[in-house]
């Protein structure tokens, strides 16, 4: 399973984001802008009353931004966010009676984001125990695990599970949740030392009152309530597995996973307490084999990851164990916009006047992780360019920049890097740091629009379709900044932005992604699969593309 | 991340397994205690109830019935399990809650434990045009004792209800429980708008209070609430350092209500390359524009950045011209020699602290990091003169330790009474000899004709200061015990009450007592006049 391998916001390196324009004006000045939108529900009615608001992207994971602007939008569901400084912004759509967007939504001045939201759908039902006496004040906790097209959809981090209490009849409502189909269950908790929880120490009880493993799915439907969703508790007293931790400050916050050891679902999670020393104790636990992970959260972005630890339990409880934390990996470096050259603000419709702090850096990593933490958070340089990504596990990443409207991506090397080749895969061991990677971003990018045609009749076999780009520039082989991958719509469609003028050859692959793999991990970071992109280079599609113009009208076909 | 710092507030102790009906394993040494009683409601047995007296869990048999075994000598707490009940005494409802002192080996029985049912609100809120508002905070308070007063006296106390939060639904629909009996004003609020009471006042002045009974539901508790947008504001100005004037880039300026209100918040956002920032969406209120920032150890308050508190008053414009002037804190390198030092007393399981020693200098401590061999380091303190204090981690009273400092040297110098005067450069050379006490006093509170009082509360006194070293509440049986108390000589008074130094009662006849550092205890017996049948003194 690609436990939350797709539930991160991976920035495949150049089609995440929509550049719509970028603002002209004097160079050297900043210039406040705008980001003008809509929100849209069900074909693309209009959502009236809905708030925006805008909040700096926050290069420092730790420190809650305040919004910089808000707005609620109007009879056409649009609307602006006024007065901003040239920056990378998330932005937080509410809406009455609309499911939260799943995704992160990020946007620059003078960009135009439509976004799409969904009527929220309602759980409701009751817990009872086994005397069939409501349980008050009982934790249930819902999880998406698929879509309204029944496709799977990764587990996020058990902290953000959807969670609501019981009342004082046993009953719960919740609201708001997107279509699709739920795993619901009750569980103790151990973290109110208000009101103790009776259920604390007990195997979480599923709908309608089993195991996970029998755990029956319950569908959401867009704007619709599903009731009678009663669970009865079964009141199964679980195991307690305890230990200590080694290699972390006694007063970290520290969270800890038991991870099913066959599928890797989390099955228990524990915190622990920072004014209780190293000590830890997760309960609840049924019997089975786990593996133990902890990561500890530090200051500034700090995080401290362990190696997983199988625990059998089978019986009775699970103590003495020692759990080491060593530090994260981290990337640092500096992402420089080049000068942009004279000659092209004719044709691109001025002079910019773009901001560092619209890029933004991701990495992907490529293999999944058990830990809880597996990628770095989007980082935003600062008015440097300066940019540092903390708390990486250990494994094999490829650098994502999203540069801003009008840029692409000219290299991205470390000292030694060879001109004019660009970083491959950065292969990150435990507690290491890369700490001089340079990005440079020119202007005058293009953008290509195209078509897939002869699209095989499975909708699965469509999504594993990737379009790249590959240099024709003899020079530019060995860049890896140079080449692009974009996925395929269902009609067929696909776009690729940011891209560096220049000779390309258009080729479609098919991608197989092995299990435990992140799809959207660039092929072409690969030299031998780079090798067969250039061969199969020699026989596609050829095009030219030219600064700040959009190359429209190219049709590539899947060779049966 | 708030919600990591949601767990991180609420994280408690795990209790792992004690028999429900044996409680923990008996220790060695001493022998352990135990309880019998009943739990009842309106004088009938009440079973199913489960609760934990100390660290143990138990439960009510069906007639009411319950026996709690395995307690080592000590103070022990009783907490309810959520039942949406109340237990008269339960420490959720009391600030002192009900405690129970037990000695070596004591077998306390006839204990009852009398059971209070929660009452329930419940209504929905509504906007003018009678459409349900989702998500709308709800909160209970006292009516007010002085009638027409303005806000914040238009209430008196908040009181906390079920769920944690309550919130309305989907459907404008809230659902309050686990209510003391008691008469109520229901509060709704959304942020950045003014809150609304039941149902549709302004103010606690004008609201209709709801009666709520024992066990019982008052319905259609519906309230009108304005849902037109407010008119919001922005707050932007400069950080400069105050000696320089320099503009200050990349740190963290915080935007606080004056008025903590649940309505207005503010925020923390971080400057630019000169030094400018930005806050937005802000209601018409008083906000106090602050840097502070996160030492070396992170969450816990430091002083490496820090500045006096600058007023903005936004009402009903922008602001555009706010200066904060940022004044830089100072580091301490020091260290800890222990007087008579056991094996268990390793400073590797300490935490040390930095705190001004003038209360107008600040109230709250900064901490530091230790090693195990005593150097510490305390980063970001104000530069005024400041105490260092030293603790073990965990509850200094659960482990009966306290870490007392005898003196403090600065450069051959006794700072020990004064401080330690700090200026803008880092001290290197301190030396604090501290000593560590296990002191512990026990004792009973007594009326002057041997009646058991209620419950009260005993304090520690010290002799020259006046100032109260500690307090313990007394049980039903008039017992209390303290522990971790510096050696010395104390007087010790004791009241009746949860506030016997407020509540006007006569206190007992001081006596004095002195505690040795190791952990012998002391045991002294108070006496208090018994009041007439109106509580007054006799």
């Amino acid at each position: 399973m690609n436990r939350r391998l797709l539930s991160a916001p991976f920035l495949p390196i150049v089609f995440f984001y929509m550049w719509v324009a970028f603002v002209g004006s004097a160079s050297g000045q900043e210039t406040r802008g705008q980001i003008a939108g809509r929100v849209v529900g069900t074909n693309d009615a209009p959502v009236v009353g809905a708030t925006v608001t805008a909040r700096p992207e926050s290069s420092d994971p730790d420190t809650f931004q305040a919004p910089a602007a808000q707005a609620v939008t109007d009879g056409t569901g649009a609307f602006v966010l006024p007065d901003l400084r040239p920056r990378l912004y998330r932005l937080e759509v509410r809406a009455k009676g609309y499911a939260q967007s799943e995704k992160p939504i990020r946007a620059r001045i003078g960009e135009s984001p439509v976004i799409a939201l969904t009527r929220g759908g309602v759980i409701t039902g009751k817990v009872t125990d086994r005397e069939n006496r409501p349980i008050i004040e009982a934790l249930v906790r819902v999880m998406r695990v698929a879509d309204a097209a029944g496709k799977p959809v990764p587990d996020p981090f058990p902290a953000f599970y959807p969670t609501v209490t019981t009342d004082d009849r046993g009953e719960y409502r919740k609201w708001g949740l997107t279509p699709g189909r739920y795993l619901v269950w009750v569980e103790g908790t151990d973290s109110d030392y208000r009101a103790l929880d009776p259920l604390e120490g007990d195997i979480p009880t599923y709908y309608p009152s089993v195991t996970r493993g029998g755990a029956k799915e319950v569908t959401v439907t867009e704007g619709g309530e599903t009731t009678g969703i009663d669970i009865r508790h079964r009141g199964q007293r679980g195991f307690a597995v305890s230990g200590r931790l080694a290699g972390v400050p006694g007063d970290s916050y520290v969270t800890l996973e038991l991870l099913d050891a066959e599928t890797h679902v989390p099955m228990v999670t524990a915190n622990k307490n920072p004014y209780k020393g190293l000590e830890f104790t997760a309960i609840g636990v049924p019997p089975g084999s786990y593996d133990l992970t902890a990561v500890a959260y530090l200051p500034k972005g700090t995080r401290l990851f362990s190696d997983p630890i199988r625990v059998v339990v089978k019986g009775r409880d699970v103590d003495s164990l020692t759990v080491t934390l060593a530090p994260a990996a981290s990337v640092a470096g500096t992402v420089t916009l080049a000068p942009p050259e004279k000659t092209l603000f004719e044709a691109c419709g001025g002079e910019p006047a773009t901001s560092v702090e619209e890029a933004a850096v991701e990495l992907a990593l490529k293999k999944e992780s058990l830990l809880t933490t597996f990628q770095g958070p989007t980082t935003v340089p600062m008015e440097t360019g300066a940019f540092q990504t903390r708390g990486l596990v250990a494994g094999e990443y490829a650098l994502a920049i999203a540069p801003p409207a009008g840029w692409y991506v000219a290299s991205a090397t470390e000292p030694g890097t060879p001109k004019p080749k660009s970083l491959g895969s950065l292969l990150l061991k435990k507690g290491t740091s890369r700490e001089n990677i340079a990005v440079t971003l020119e202007f005058g990018a293009a953008t290509l629009k195209g078509t897939v045609s002869n699209l095989p009749k499975a909708v699965e076999d469509v999504e594993k379709l990737r379009v790249h780009l590959v240099p024709l520039d003899e020079a530019q082989v060995e860049n890896t900044a140079r080449y692009y991958e974009t996925t395929v719509a269902p009609d067929g469609g696909f776009e690729l932005k940011n891209l560096a003028p220049g000779r390309y050859a258009v080729v479609i692959q098919k991608k197989d992604v092995p299990a435990g793999e992140n799809p959207a991990f660039p092929v072409a970071l690969d030299p031998a699969k780079r090798k067969l992109l250039r061969d199969a280079a020699k026989s596609a599609k050829t095009l030219e593309l030219t600064p700040c113009k959009t190359f429209e009208g190219v049709t590539v076909e899947v060779k049966p | 991340m708030l919600k990591f710092f949601l767990l991180l507030i609420f994280a408690g102790t795990v209790f792992t397994g004690a028999d429900a009906q044996s409680g923990p394993k008996p220790a060695a040494s001493p022998p352990t205690a135990s309880i019998t009683g009943r739990v009842t409601h309106d004088g009938r047995p009440v079973g199913g109830i489960q609760f934990m007296i100390g660290p143990a869990r138990t439960v009510s048999k069906p007639d009411g019935t319950f026996r709690v075994t395995g307690l080592p000598p000590g103070n022990h707490s009783l907490r309810l399990f959520r039942t949406g009940n109340y237990i008269e005494g339960d420490r959720e409802s009391s600030i002192l809650g009900r405690t129970f002192t037990l000695e070596a080996g004591e077998n306390r029985d006839g204990v009852e434990i009398r059971l209070i049912p929660g009452g329930v609100i419940t209504g929905h809120v509504r906007d003018r045009e009678n459409r349900p508002l989702t998500g709308v905070r709800i909160e209970l308070f006292e009516p007010s004792q002085f009638p027409n007063s303005p806000p914040p006296l238009d209430v008196g106390t908040q009181v906390t209800a079920k769920p944690f939060a309550v919130t309305t639904d989907d459907r404008g629909e809230y659902r309050a429980f686990a209510i003391p009996p008691g008469r109520y004003l229901v509060k709704a609020g959304r942020p950045k708008q003014p809150s609304v009471f039941h149902p549709a006042a302004a103010t606690g002045n004008d609201a209709t209070v709801v009666e709520v009974r024992s066990g019982e539901v008052a319905e259609n508790i519906d309230i009108v609430l304005d849902a037109t947008p407010p008119t919001l504001f922005t707050v932007s100005g400069r950080l400069v350092d105050a000696v320089t004037g320099a503009p200050i880039a990349d740190e963290t300026v915080s935007l606080i209500p004056r008025d903590p209100r649940p309505e207005i918040s503010g925020g923390r956002t971080k400057t630019d390359r000169e030094g400018r920032f930005q806050f937005g969406n802000l209601p018409s209120a008083t906000f106090i524009a602050t840097v502070q920032t996160a030492g070396s150890n992170g969450g816990i308050v430091s002083y490496r950045l820090f500045s006096d508190p600058v007023s903005v008053n936004v009402k009903g414009r922008d602001i555009t011209d706010v200066v904060i002037k940022a004044k830089r804190g100072v580091t301490v390198f020091g260290k800890v020699e222990v007087v008579g030092a056991t094996a268990a007393d390793n400073p590797a399981n300490w935490l040390v602290f930095g705190k001004p020693v003038n209360q107008k200098d600040g109230i709250f401590s900064v901490r530091g990091s230790i090693s195990p061999d005593g150097i510490f380091r305390i980063e970001g303190l104000k530069p005024v003169p400041f105490l260092p204090w030293f603790a073990v981690q965990g509850s200094a009273t659960d482990l009966g330790v306290n870490i007392e400092v005898l003196s403090i040297f600065r450069n051959g110098v006794d700072v020990t009474e004064t401080g330690v005067e700090l200026g803008t450069d880092p001290i290197q050379d301190l030396r604090v000899r501290v000593r560590v006490n296990r002191g512990v006093l026990k004792g009973e509170l007594r009326f002057e004709n041997g009646d058991i009082p209620p419950p009260g509360r005993v304090y520690l006194i010290d002799q020259n200061s006046e100032t109260v070293i500690t307090s313990a509440g007394t049980d039903e049986r008039g017992r209390f015990l303290m522990k971790a108390i510096p050696a010395g000589t104390y007087r010790v008074r004791a009241g009746l009450g949860e506030f016997p130094r407020s509540n006007g009662l006569a206190p007992t006849k001081p006596a004095v007592v002195t505690i040795p550092p190791t952990g012998d205890p002391v045991t002294v017996t108070l006496t208090i006049p018994k009041p007439d049948a109106e509580g007054n003194p006799q």
